[in-house]
Protein backbone atom coordinates (compact mmCIF):
# COMPACT_ATOMS: atom_id res chain seq x y z
CA UNK A 1 0.00 0.00 0.00
CA UNK A 2 1.31 3.57 -1.12
CA UNK A 3 2.28 5.66 2.50
CA UNK A 4 0.08 8.26 0.91
CA UNK A 5 -2.81 6.39 0.50
CA UNK A 6 -2.37 4.84 4.39
CA UNK A 7 -1.72 7.98 5.34
CA UNK A 8 -5.01 9.46 3.79
CA UNK A 9 -6.72 6.65 5.10
CA UNK A 10 -6.09 7.01 8.48
CA UNK A 11 -7.52 10.60 8.60
CA UNK A 12 -10.91 7.93 8.28
CA UNK A 13 -10.32 7.80 11.88
CA UNK A 14 -10.98 11.56 12.79
CA UNK A 15 -14.58 10.87 11.68
CA UNK A 16 -15.81 8.46 14.83
CA UNK A 17 -14.02 11.01 16.93
CA UNK A 18 -14.80 14.63 15.85
CA UNK A 19 -18.63 13.53 14.19
CA UNK A 20 -20.54 12.44 17.24
CA UNK A 21 -19.02 15.25 19.16
CA UNK A 22 -19.98 17.94 16.94
CA UNK A 23 -23.97 17.59 18.30
CA UNK A 24 -25.74 20.86 16.73
CA UNK A 25 -24.80 18.68 13.36
CA UNK A 26 -27.47 15.62 14.61
CA UNK A 27 -28.91 17.07 17.01
CA UNK A 28 -32.86 17.84 14.82
CA UNK A 29 -35.32 15.39 13.92
CA UNK A 30 -35.71 15.77 10.53
CA UNK A 31 -35.39 14.00 7.79
CA UNK A 32 -36.32 11.14 9.41
CA UNK A 33 -35.80 7.36 8.28
CA UNK A 34 -39.36 5.75 8.48
CA UNK A 35 -40.35 6.50 12.29
CA UNK A 36 -36.73 6.88 13.71
CA UNK A 37 -35.82 10.61 14.44
CA UNK A 38 -32.38 12.27 12.65
CA UNK A 39 -31.05 12.24 16.01
CA UNK A 40 -31.20 8.36 16.71
CA UNK A 41 -30.65 6.92 12.99
CA UNK A 42 -27.69 9.36 12.53
CA UNK A 43 -25.87 8.16 15.43
CA UNK A 44 -26.83 3.93 14.75
CA UNK A 45 -25.32 4.78 11.14
CA UNK A 46 -22.56 6.29 12.77
CA UNK A 47 -21.88 3.31 14.05
CA UNK A 48 -21.63 1.33 11.07
CA UNK A 49 -19.33 4.14 9.60
CA UNK A 50 -17.02 3.51 12.51
CA UNK A 51 -16.54 -0.21 12.13
CA UNK A 52 -15.81 0.25 8.32
CA UNK A 53 -13.94 3.36 8.49
CA UNK A 54 -11.61 1.68 11.35
CA UNK A 55 -11.67 -1.29 9.46
CA UNK A 56 -10.08 0.34 6.53
CA UNK A 57 -7.05 1.65 8.56
CA UNK A 58 -6.53 -1.36 9.61
CA UNK A 59 -6.21 -3.06 6.25
CA UNK A 60 -4.16 -0.49 4.83
CA UNK A 61 -1.85 -0.60 7.95
CA UNK A 62 1.51 -0.27 7.98
CA UNK A 63 2.88 -3.99 8.68
CA UNK A 64 5.78 -5.27 10.77
CA UNK A 65 5.14 -4.47 14.66
CA UNK A 66 3.88 -7.95 15.44
CA UNK A 67 7.24 -9.48 16.20
CA UNK A 68 7.47 -11.99 18.32
CA UNK A 69 8.68 -12.08 22.30
CA UNK B 1 -42.34 -15.52 41.63
CA UNK B 2 -43.12 -17.77 37.99
CA UNK B 3 -41.71 -20.75 37.82
CA UNK B 4 -40.69 -21.03 34.07
CA UNK B 5 -38.93 -17.86 34.56
CA UNK B 6 -37.33 -18.85 37.95
CA UNK B 7 -36.27 -21.99 36.48
CA UNK B 8 -34.64 -20.99 33.12
CA UNK B 9 -32.94 -18.11 35.28
CA UNK B 10 -31.71 -20.59 37.57
CA UNK B 11 -30.48 -23.03 34.65
CA UNK B 12 -28.64 -20.52 33.00
CA UNK B 13 -26.40 -19.48 36.39
CA UNK B 14 -25.89 -23.44 36.34
CA UNK B 15 -24.50 -23.17 32.86
CA UNK B 16 -22.25 -20.35 33.42
CA UNK B 17 -20.79 -21.69 36.59
CA UNK B 18 -19.75 -25.39 34.83
CA UNK B 19 -18.00 -23.07 32.16
CA UNK B 20 -16.49 -20.75 35.41
CA UNK B 21 -14.77 -24.20 36.99
CA UNK B 22 -13.90 -25.89 33.68
CA UNK B 23 -12.10 -22.80 32.84
CA UNK B 24 -8.62 -22.80 34.73
CA UNK B 25 -8.10 -26.01 32.44
CA UNK B 26 -8.41 -24.14 29.92
CA UNK B 27 -5.28 -22.88 27.88
CA UNK B 28 -3.44 -24.55 30.96
CA UNK B 29 -0.58 -22.20 33.06
CA UNK B 30 1.19 -21.81 35.75
CA UNK B 31 -1.88 -19.93 37.65
CA UNK B 32 0.53 -18.86 40.49
CA UNK B 33 1.99 -16.45 38.28
CA UNK B 34 0.42 -13.06 38.20
CA UNK B 35 0.60 -13.14 34.22
CA UNK B 36 -1.17 -16.21 33.96
CA UNK B 37 -3.79 -16.03 36.70
CA UNK B 38 -4.45 -11.98 36.27
CA UNK B 39 -3.89 -11.67 31.87
CA UNK B 40 -4.37 -14.80 31.04
CA UNK B 41 -0.60 -15.33 29.86
CA UNK B 42 -1.02 -12.80 27.54
CA UNK B 43 -2.23 -15.20 25.00
CA UNK B 44 -5.67 -13.90 24.19
CA UNK B 45 -6.57 -13.93 20.50
CA UNK B 46 -8.85 -11.38 18.63
CA UNK B 47 -11.86 -13.64 19.03
CA UNK B 48 -11.76 -14.16 22.98
CA UNK B 49 -10.60 -10.31 23.15
CA UNK B 50 -13.32 -9.26 21.14
CA UNK B 51 -15.63 -11.43 23.83
CA UNK B 52 -13.78 -10.16 27.21
CA UNK B 53 -13.56 -6.40 25.85
CA UNK B 54 -17.02 -6.20 24.93
CA UNK B 55 -18.40 -8.24 28.30
CA UNK B 56 -16.40 -6.00 30.78
CA UNK B 57 -16.83 -2.52 28.78
CA UNK B 58 -20.45 -2.85 28.21
CA UNK B 59 -21.54 -3.33 31.88
CA UNK B 60 -24.92 -4.48 33.40
CA UNK B 61 -24.67 -1.23 34.39
CA UNK B 62 -24.86 0.28 31.40
CA UNK B 63 -27.43 -1.71 30.62
CA UNK B 64 -29.70 -0.59 33.39
CA UNK B 65 -28.46 2.70 33.63
CA UNK B 66 -28.45 3.98 30.24
CA UNK B 67 -32.11 2.38 29.45
CA UNK B 68 -33.18 4.39 32.72
CA UNK B 69 -31.06 7.80 31.78
CA UNK B 70 -33.45 8.22 28.44
CA UNK B 71 -36.37 7.04 30.22
CA UNK B 72 -36.27 9.56 32.72
CA UNK B 73 -33.95 12.68 30.88
CA UNK B 74 -34.63 11.67 27.28
CA UNK B 75 -32.82 12.67 24.67
CA UNK B 76 -29.68 13.31 26.83
CA UNK B 77 -29.23 9.87 28.09
CA UNK B 78 -28.17 8.84 24.18
CA UNK B 79 -24.79 10.75 25.01
CA UNK B 80 -23.55 6.93 25.83
CA UNK B 81 -24.08 6.11 22.10
CA UNK B 82 -21.47 9.07 21.33
CA UNK B 83 -19.60 8.09 23.74
CA UNK B 84 -19.39 4.31 22.55
CA UNK B 85 -17.97 5.45 19.26
CA UNK B 86 -15.04 7.92 20.09
CA UNK B 87 -13.54 5.75 22.64
CA UNK B 88 -12.48 3.27 19.18
CA UNK B 89 -10.41 6.13 17.30
CA UNK B 90 -8.91 6.68 20.84
CA UNK B 91 -8.29 2.46 20.97
CA UNK B 92 -6.75 1.92 17.64
CA UNK B 93 -4.15 5.08 17.76
CA UNK B 94 -3.37 4.87 21.59
CA UNK B 95 -3.90 1.43 22.96
CA UNK B 96 -1.26 -1.00 20.69
CA UNK B 97 1.51 1.39 21.56
CA UNK B 98 0.52 0.96 25.07
CA UNK B 99 0.39 -2.98 24.75
CA UNK B 100 3.91 -3.39 23.67
CA UNK B 101 5.64 -1.27 26.23
CA UNK B 102 3.55 -3.62 28.52
CA UNK B 103 4.62 -6.20 26.78
CA UNK B 104 8.34 -5.46 26.53
CA UNK B 105 7.97 -4.43 30.14
CA UNK B 106 6.62 -7.60 31.63
CA UNK B 107 4.17 -5.02 33.07
CA UNK B 108 0.60 -5.91 34.53
CA UNK B 109 -0.92 -2.86 35.41
CA UNK B 110 -0.64 0.86 34.09
CA UNK B 111 0.78 1.64 37.57
CA UNK B 112 4.01 -1.16 36.27
CA UNK B 113 4.07 1.22 32.95
CA UNK B 114 4.51 4.21 35.10
CA UNK B 115 7.18 3.33 37.50
CA UNK B 116 9.43 2.30 34.88
CA UNK B 117 8.59 5.43 33.02
CA UNK B 118 9.06 7.72 35.95
CA UNK B 119 10.71 5.69 37.97
CA UNK B 120 9.12 7.23 41.07
CA UNK B 121 7.14 5.22 43.41
CA UNK B 122 5.11 8.55 44.11
CA UNK B 123 3.82 8.69 40.54
CA UNK B 124 2.83 4.60 40.51
CA UNK B 125 0.93 4.48 43.68
CA UNK B 126 -0.80 7.42 43.04
CA UNK B 127 -2.26 5.42 39.49
CA UNK B 128 -2.74 2.42 41.87
CA UNK B 129 -4.26 4.02 44.52
CA UNK B 130 -6.39 6.08 41.92
CA UNK B 131 -7.67 2.80 40.13
CA UNK B 132 -8.54 1.01 42.89
CA UNK B 133 -10.83 4.08 44.36
CA UNK B 134 -12.55 4.35 40.71
CA UNK B 135 -12.88 0.97 40.32
CA UNK B 136 -14.71 -0.35 43.64
CA UNK B 137 -18.03 1.84 43.30
CA UNK B 138 -17.91 0.38 39.86
CA UNK B 139 -17.84 -3.09 40.91
CA UNK B 140 -20.55 -2.38 43.18
CA UNK B 141 -22.67 -1.27 40.64
CA UNK B 142 -22.15 -4.32 38.91
CA UNK B 143 -23.87 -6.10 42.01
CA UNK B 144 -26.51 -3.33 41.73
CA UNK B 145 -27.78 -4.07 38.02
CA UNK B 146 -27.87 -7.65 39.42
CA UNK B 147 -29.66 -7.13 42.53
CA UNK B 148 -32.32 -4.99 40.23
CA UNK B 149 -32.76 -8.23 37.93
CA UNK B 150 -33.01 -10.41 41.23
CA UNK B 151 -35.50 -8.32 42.34
CA UNK B 152 -37.28 -8.56 39.61
CA UNK B 153 -37.64 -12.30 39.74
CA UNK B 154 -38.92 -11.73 43.25
CA UNK B 155 -36.23 -13.61 44.75
CA UNK B 156 -34.65 -12.67 48.38
CA UNK B 157 -31.98 -10.26 47.41
CA UNK B 158 -29.15 -10.62 50.05
CA UNK B 159 -29.41 -14.19 49.81
CA UNK B 160 -29.44 -14.53 45.95
CA UNK B 161 -26.53 -11.77 45.48
CA UNK B 162 -24.40 -13.61 48.33
CA UNK B 163 -24.96 -17.07 46.34
CA UNK B 164 -23.88 -15.62 43.39
CA UNK B 165 -20.58 -13.80 45.04
CA UNK B 166 -19.83 -16.40 46.73
CA UNK B 167 -19.73 -18.70 43.68
CA UNK B 168 -18.03 -16.04 41.33
CA UNK B 169 -15.26 -14.98 43.93
CA UNK B 170 -14.54 -18.88 43.68
CA UNK B 171 -14.24 -19.15 40.38
CA UNK B 172 -12.05 -15.94 40.04
CA UNK B 173 -10.26 -17.15 42.68
CA UNK B 174 -9.11 -20.66 41.44
CA UNK B 175 -9.01 -19.59 37.41
CA UNK B 176 -8.73 -15.72 37.08
CA UNK B 177 -9.04 -14.12 34.12
CA UNK B 178 -9.26 -17.08 32.03
CA UNK B 179 -12.59 -17.66 33.84
CA UNK B 180 -13.90 -14.39 32.81
CA UNK B 181 -12.94 -14.51 29.28
CA UNK B 182 -14.96 -17.79 28.65
CA UNK B 183 -17.62 -16.78 30.72
CA UNK B 184 -17.60 -13.31 28.96
CA UNK B 185 -18.23 -15.98 25.33
CA UNK B 186 -21.23 -17.29 26.55
CA UNK B 187 -22.72 -14.61 28.42
CA UNK B 188 -22.49 -12.89 25.12
CA UNK B 189 -24.75 -15.55 23.39
CA UNK B 190 -27.39 -14.45 26.11
CA UNK B 191 -27.29 -10.85 26.04
CA UNK B 192 -27.57 -10.82 21.92
CA UNK B 193 -30.40 -13.30 22.04
CA UNK B 194 -31.74 -11.08 24.67
CA UNK B 195 -31.32 -7.91 22.56
CA UNK B 196 -32.53 -9.04 19.52
CA UNK B 197 -35.14 -10.68 20.67
CA UNK B 198 -36.12 -7.44 22.35
CA UNK B 199 -36.08 -5.05 19.84
CA UNK B 200 -38.02 -7.30 17.42
CA UNK B 201 -40.48 -8.90 19.48
CA UNK B 202 -41.34 -6.04 21.65
CA UNK B 203 -42.34 -3.25 19.44
CA UNK B 204 -44.04 -6.04 17.44
CA UNK B 205 -46.28 -6.80 20.83
CA UNK B 206 -46.94 -2.44 21.27
CA UNK B 207 -47.83 -1.73 18.04
CA UNK B 208 -44.86 -1.34 15.41
CA UNK B 209 -41.98 1.21 16.15
CA UNK B 210 -43.93 4.14 14.31
CA UNK B 211 -46.18 3.66 17.03
CA UNK B 212 -44.15 3.36 19.82
CA UNK B 213 -42.10 6.33 18.29
CA UNK B 214 -44.80 8.56 17.74
CA UNK B 215 -46.28 7.87 21.30
CA UNK B 216 -43.15 9.26 23.00
CA UNK B 217 -43.56 12.71 23.86
CA UNK B 218 -40.97 15.25 21.83
CA UNK B 219 -39.69 16.38 24.63
CA UNK B 220 -37.72 13.08 25.31
CA UNK B 221 -36.86 12.54 21.62
CA UNK B 222 -35.40 15.43 20.68
CA UNK B 223 -32.26 17.31 22.33
CA UNK B 224 -32.22 20.72 23.73
CA UNK B 225 -30.00 23.24 22.57
CA UNK B 226 -28.98 24.21 25.75
CA UNK B 227 -27.91 20.85 26.62
CA UNK B 228 -25.24 20.50 23.30
CA UNK B 229 -22.21 21.48 25.34
CA UNK B 230 -23.10 18.70 27.96
CA UNK B 231 -23.86 16.28 25.53
CA UNK B 232 -20.86 16.41 23.81
CA UNK B 233 -18.49 16.70 26.65
CA UNK B 234 -20.02 14.00 28.65
CA UNK B 235 -18.93 12.14 25.65
CA UNK B 236 -15.38 13.24 24.74
CA UNK B 237 -14.89 13.05 28.63
CA UNK B 238 -16.04 9.69 29.29
CA UNK B 239 -14.22 8.02 26.40
CA UNK B 240 -11.14 9.87 27.44
CA UNK B 241 -11.47 8.32 31.14
CA UNK B 242 -12.36 4.86 29.70
CA UNK B 243 -9.38 3.21 28.84
CA UNK B 244 -7.44 4.20 31.88
CA UNK B 245 -9.96 2.37 33.72
CA UNK B 246 -7.75 -0.55 35.24
CA UNK B 247 -10.01 -3.59 33.88
CA UNK B 248 -10.28 -1.59 30.17
CA UNK B 249 -6.48 -1.87 30.79
CA UNK B 250 -6.41 -5.46 32.11
CA UNK B 251 -8.25 -6.60 28.57
CA UNK B 252 -5.81 -4.37 26.68
CA UNK B 253 -2.67 -6.20 28.09
CA UNK B 254 -3.99 -9.65 28.01
CA UNK B 255 -4.40 -9.68 24.10
CA UNK B 256 -1.53 -11.31 22.61
CA UNK B 257 -0.81 -8.36 19.80
CA UNK B 258 -1.10 -5.22 19.09
CA UNK B 259 -3.12 -6.44 15.80
CA UNK B 260 -5.38 -8.20 18.40
CA UNK B 261 -6.39 -4.49 19.96
CA UNK B 262 -6.39 -2.81 16.07
CA UNK B 263 -8.78 -5.34 14.85
CA UNK B 264 -11.07 -5.06 18.11
CA UNK B 265 -10.93 -1.04 17.31
CA UNK B 266 -13.62 -1.72 14.55
CA UNK B 267 -14.99 -5.17 16.21
CA UNK B 268 -15.71 -3.89 19.50
CA UNK B 269 -18.34 -0.90 18.11
CA UNK B 270 -20.57 -3.63 17.16
CA UNK B 271 -21.62 -3.99 21.25
CA UNK B 272 -22.42 -0.01 20.52
CA UNK B 273 -25.61 -0.83 18.14
CA UNK B 274 -26.17 -3.65 20.66
CA UNK B 275 -26.03 -0.46 23.50
CA UNK B 276 -28.11 1.65 20.98
CA UNK B 277 -30.95 -1.08 20.96
CA UNK B 278 -31.23 -1.14 24.72
CA UNK B 279 -31.51 2.53 24.86
CA UNK B 280 -34.58 2.42 22.86
CA UNK B 281 -36.14 -0.36 25.28
CA UNK B 282 -36.29 2.83 27.35
CA UNK B 283 -39.36 4.21 24.31
CA UNK B 284 -40.75 1.22 24.80
CA UNK B 285 -41.56 0.88 28.38
CA UNK B 286 -42.55 4.59 28.18
CA UNK B 287 -45.22 3.43 25.82
CA UNK B 288 -45.84 0.53 27.45
CA UNK B 289 -46.47 2.05 30.40
CA UNK B 290 -43.81 0.37 32.98
CA UNK B 291 -43.72 2.71 36.25
CA UNK B 292 -40.46 3.22 38.18
CA UNK B 293 -40.03 0.86 40.99
CA UNK B 294 -39.96 2.02 44.52
CA UNK B 295 -36.79 0.77 45.14
CA UNK B 296 -34.78 0.91 42.06
CA UNK B 297 -36.35 3.78 40.26
CA UNK B 298 -35.53 4.03 36.60
CA UNK B 299 -33.28 1.39 36.72
CA UNK B 300 -35.96 -1.20 36.99
CA UNK B 301 -37.82 -0.10 33.79
CA UNK B 302 -36.02 -2.90 31.34
CA UNK B 303 -36.16 -6.00 33.69
CA UNK B 304 -40.07 -4.47 34.07
CA UNK B 305 -40.47 -4.36 30.37
CA UNK B 306 -38.99 -8.11 29.81
CA UNK B 307 -41.63 -8.99 32.23
CA UNK B 308 -44.52 -7.31 31.01
CA UNK B 309 -44.23 -8.09 27.65
CA UNK B 310 -42.20 -11.33 27.14
CA UNK B 311 -43.48 -14.78 28.10
CA UNK B 312 -42.49 -16.19 31.49
CA UNK B 313 -39.83 -18.52 29.93
CA UNK B 314 -38.32 -15.77 27.72
CA UNK B 315 -38.35 -13.34 30.49
CA UNK B 316 -35.97 -15.94 32.83
CA UNK B 317 -33.49 -15.65 29.64
CA UNK B 318 -33.62 -12.54 29.45
CA UNK B 319 -33.24 -11.21 32.90
CA UNK B 320 -30.33 -14.07 33.56
CA UNK B 321 -28.70 -12.32 30.59
CA UNK B 322 -28.73 -9.22 32.06
CA UNK B 323 -27.67 -10.10 35.47
CA UNK B 324 -24.80 -12.62 33.89
CA UNK B 325 -24.01 -9.86 32.24
CA UNK B 326 -22.33 -7.78 35.51
CA UNK B 327 -20.54 -11.08 36.31
CA UNK B 328 -17.98 -10.37 33.75
CA UNK B 329 -17.39 -7.05 34.36
CA UNK B 330 -17.31 -7.85 38.26
CA UNK B 331 -14.40 -9.95 37.86
CA UNK B 332 -12.28 -8.22 35.33
CA UNK B 333 -12.64 -5.18 38.04
CA UNK B 334 -11.72 -7.34 40.75
CA UNK B 335 -9.27 -8.79 39.16
CA UNK B 336 -7.30 -5.53 37.79
CA UNK B 337 -7.94 -3.69 41.03
CA UNK B 338 -6.27 -6.90 42.89
CA UNK B 339 -3.42 -6.71 40.66
CA UNK B 340 -3.10 -3.10 41.17
CA UNK B 341 -2.87 -3.74 44.96
CA UNK B 342 -0.29 -6.97 44.79
CA UNK B 343 1.97 -5.14 42.67
CA UNK B 344 1.88 -1.79 43.10
CA UNK B 345 1.11 -0.98 46.61
CA UNK B 346 1.97 -4.95 48.33
CA UNK B 347 5.22 -5.28 46.94
CA UNK B 348 5.93 -1.77 46.22
CA UNK B 349 5.79 -0.73 49.65
CA UNK B 350 4.29 -3.33 52.32
CA UNK B 351 6.63 -6.14 51.20
CA UNK B 352 9.37 -5.14 48.94
CA UNK B 353 11.21 -8.42 48.66
CA UNK B 354 7.91 -10.63 48.07
CA UNK B 355 8.10 -13.65 45.98
CA UNK B 356 6.25 -13.50 42.53
CA UNK B 357 3.97 -16.56 44.07
CA UNK B 358 3.31 -14.43 46.96
CA UNK B 359 1.82 -11.61 44.53
CA UNK B 360 -0.32 -13.84 43.02
CA UNK B 361 -1.56 -14.91 46.00
CA UNK B 362 -2.36 -11.08 47.13
CA UNK B 363 -4.39 -10.74 44.02
CA UNK B 364 -6.04 -13.89 44.58
CA UNK B 365 -6.78 -12.81 47.77
CA UNK B 366 -7.38 -9.02 47.61
CA UNK B 367 -9.72 -9.47 44.82
CA UNK B 368 -11.56 -11.82 47.12
CA UNK B 369 -11.97 -8.65 49.15
CA UNK B 370 -12.72 -6.45 46.66
CA UNK B 371 -15.97 -8.85 45.72
CA UNK B 372 -16.90 -9.16 49.24
CA UNK B 373 -16.48 -5.27 49.86
CA UNK B 374 -19.09 -4.34 46.97
CA UNK B 375 -21.68 -6.72 47.72
CA UNK B 376 -21.39 -5.05 51.55
CA UNK B 377 -21.16 -1.82 50.05
CA UNK B 378 -24.70 -2.04 47.98
CA UNK B 379 -26.45 -3.95 50.44
CA UNK B 380 -25.53 -1.40 53.33
CA UNK B 381 -25.03 2.26 51.29
CA UNK B 382 -27.91 3.78 49.48
CA UNK B 383 -27.41 3.24 45.80
CA UNK B 384 -27.60 6.72 44.67
CA UNK B 385 -24.20 7.49 47.01
CA UNK B 386 -22.45 4.33 44.90
CA UNK B 387 -23.59 5.99 41.82
CA UNK B 388 -22.50 9.44 43.02
CA UNK B 389 -19.05 7.44 43.89
CA UNK B 390 -18.60 6.38 40.43
CA UNK B 391 -19.33 9.60 38.80
CA UNK B 392 -16.32 11.09 40.62
CA UNK B 393 -14.39 8.04 40.14
CA UNK B 394 -14.51 9.10 36.32
CA UNK B 395 -13.44 12.28 36.97
CA UNK B 396 -10.52 10.72 39.35
CA UNK B 397 -9.23 8.28 36.72
CA UNK B 398 -9.19 10.80 34.12
CA UNK B 399 -6.56 12.79 36.12
CA UNK B 400 -4.27 9.42 35.22
CA UNK B 401 -3.81 10.47 31.56
CA UNK B 402 -1.24 12.37 31.81
CA UNK B 403 1.05 9.77 33.66
CA UNK B 404 -0.30 7.08 31.37
CA UNK B 405 -1.56 8.11 27.73
CA UNK B 406 0.51 11.21 27.98
CA UNK B 407 3.50 9.65 28.21
CA UNK B 408 3.53 6.96 26.10
CA UNK B 409 3.47 10.22 23.69
CA UNK B 410 5.47 13.18 25.32
CA UNK B 411 8.93 12.53 26.03
CA UNK B 412 10.18 15.19 28.83
CA UNK B 413 7.71 14.83 31.40
CA UNK B 414 8.53 15.96 34.47
CA UNK B 415 7.37 13.17 37.39
CA UNK B 416 7.25 16.55 40.13
CA UNK B 417 4.97 18.26 37.93
CA UNK B 418 2.78 14.69 37.05
CA UNK B 419 2.30 14.29 40.52
CA UNK B 420 0.94 18.23 40.69
CA UNK B 421 -1.26 17.89 37.47
CA UNK B 422 -3.00 15.25 39.43
CA UNK B 423 -3.38 16.86 42.44
CA UNK B 424 -4.91 19.94 40.87
CA UNK B 425 -6.90 17.90 38.40
CA UNK B 426 -8.36 15.97 41.26
CA UNK B 427 -8.24 18.51 43.46
CA UNK B 428 -10.39 20.92 41.53
CA UNK B 429 -12.55 18.29 40.64
CA UNK B 430 -13.30 17.12 43.66
CA UNK B 431 -14.23 20.28 44.59
CA UNK B 432 -16.70 21.23 42.14
CA UNK B 433 -18.68 17.93 42.42
CA UNK B 434 -18.70 18.72 45.98
CA UNK B 435 -20.58 21.60 45.69
CA UNK B 436 -23.39 19.67 44.28
CA UNK B 437 -22.91 16.82 46.98
CA UNK B 438 -21.46 14.41 44.01
CA UNK B 439 -24.99 14.42 42.34
CA UNK B 440 -24.19 16.12 39.00
CA UNK B 441 -21.78 15.27 36.29
CA UNK B 442 -22.47 18.33 34.62
CA UNK B 443 -21.47 22.12 35.82
CA UNK B 444 -22.00 25.64 33.70
CA UNK B 445 -18.96 27.75 33.98
CA UNK B 446 -19.02 31.39 32.88
CA UNK B 447 -15.96 30.69 30.91
CA UNK B 448 -17.93 28.41 28.98
CA UNK B 449 -20.77 30.75 28.08
CA UNK B 450 -22.65 29.14 31.17
CA UNK B 451 -22.98 25.70 29.32
CA UNK B 452 -23.03 23.01 31.29
CA UNK B 453 -20.02 20.80 30.49
CA UNK B 454 -18.42 17.78 32.25
CA UNK B 455 -16.79 18.45 35.30
CA UNK B 456 -14.06 16.09 33.86
CA UNK B 457 -12.73 17.89 30.92
CA UNK B 458 -11.78 21.58 31.96
CA UNK B 459 -10.01 19.01 35.44
CA UNK B 460 -7.98 17.33 33.19
CA UNK B 461 -7.62 19.78 31.27
CA UNK B 462 -5.95 22.35 34.30
CA UNK B 463 -3.92 18.94 35.06
CA UNK B 464 -2.58 19.08 31.69
CA UNK B 465 -1.62 22.57 31.87
CA UNK B 466 0.23 21.84 34.64
CA UNK B 467 2.02 19.01 33.50
CA UNK B 468 2.92 20.95 30.22
CA UNK B 469 3.83 24.01 31.74
CA UNK B 470 5.83 22.65 35.13
CA UNK B 471 7.50 20.19 33.02
CA UNK B 472 8.88 22.87 30.80
CA UNK B 473 9.85 25.03 33.79
CA UNK B 474 11.57 22.29 35.84
CA UNK B 475 13.62 21.85 32.28
CA UNK B 476 14.58 25.66 31.94
CA UNK B 477 14.98 25.57 35.58
CA UNK B 478 17.76 23.27 35.73
CA UNK B 479 19.62 24.14 32.96
CA UNK B 480 19.94 27.43 34.25
CA UNK B 481 21.17 26.36 37.53
CA UNK B 482 23.90 24.27 35.20
CA UNK B 483 25.01 26.89 33.61
CA UNK B 484 25.40 29.41 37.20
Amino acid sequence: VPRSLRSLARLLLLIPFVLPLVVPLYARTHPRLGPFPFFLWFQFALVAVTVLGIGLVFLLRERGDERPR
Amino acid sequence: VNGAELGVFCALFFVITLIGLYSSRWRRGDLNLLEEWGLAGRRLGSFVTWFLQGGSLYTVYAFVAVPAHVYGAGALGFFSIAYALVIYPVSYVVLPRLWRVARDGAHVTAADYVQARFQSRTVAVLVAVTGIVATMPYIALQVYGIEVCVAQLGLPVEAALAVAFVILAGITYVAGLRSAALIAVAKDVLIWGTVIMAVVYIPIHLGGYGHVLHSVPAAKLELDSHLYASYATLALGSALALWLYPHALTGTFSASGADVIRRNSFLLPIYTAMLAMLALLAYMALVAGVQPSHHYGANSIVPDLFEQTLPPALAGFALAAIAIGGLVPAQVMSIAAANLFSRNIYRALLRPGASDAEVTSASKLSSLVVKVGAVVFILVVPATYVVNFQLAGGVWILQTLPAVFLALYARRLDRRAIVLGWAVGTGWGTYVLAQTGFDEATRSFAVFGHESVYVGLPAVALNLAVVLGGSALLRIGARLRARY
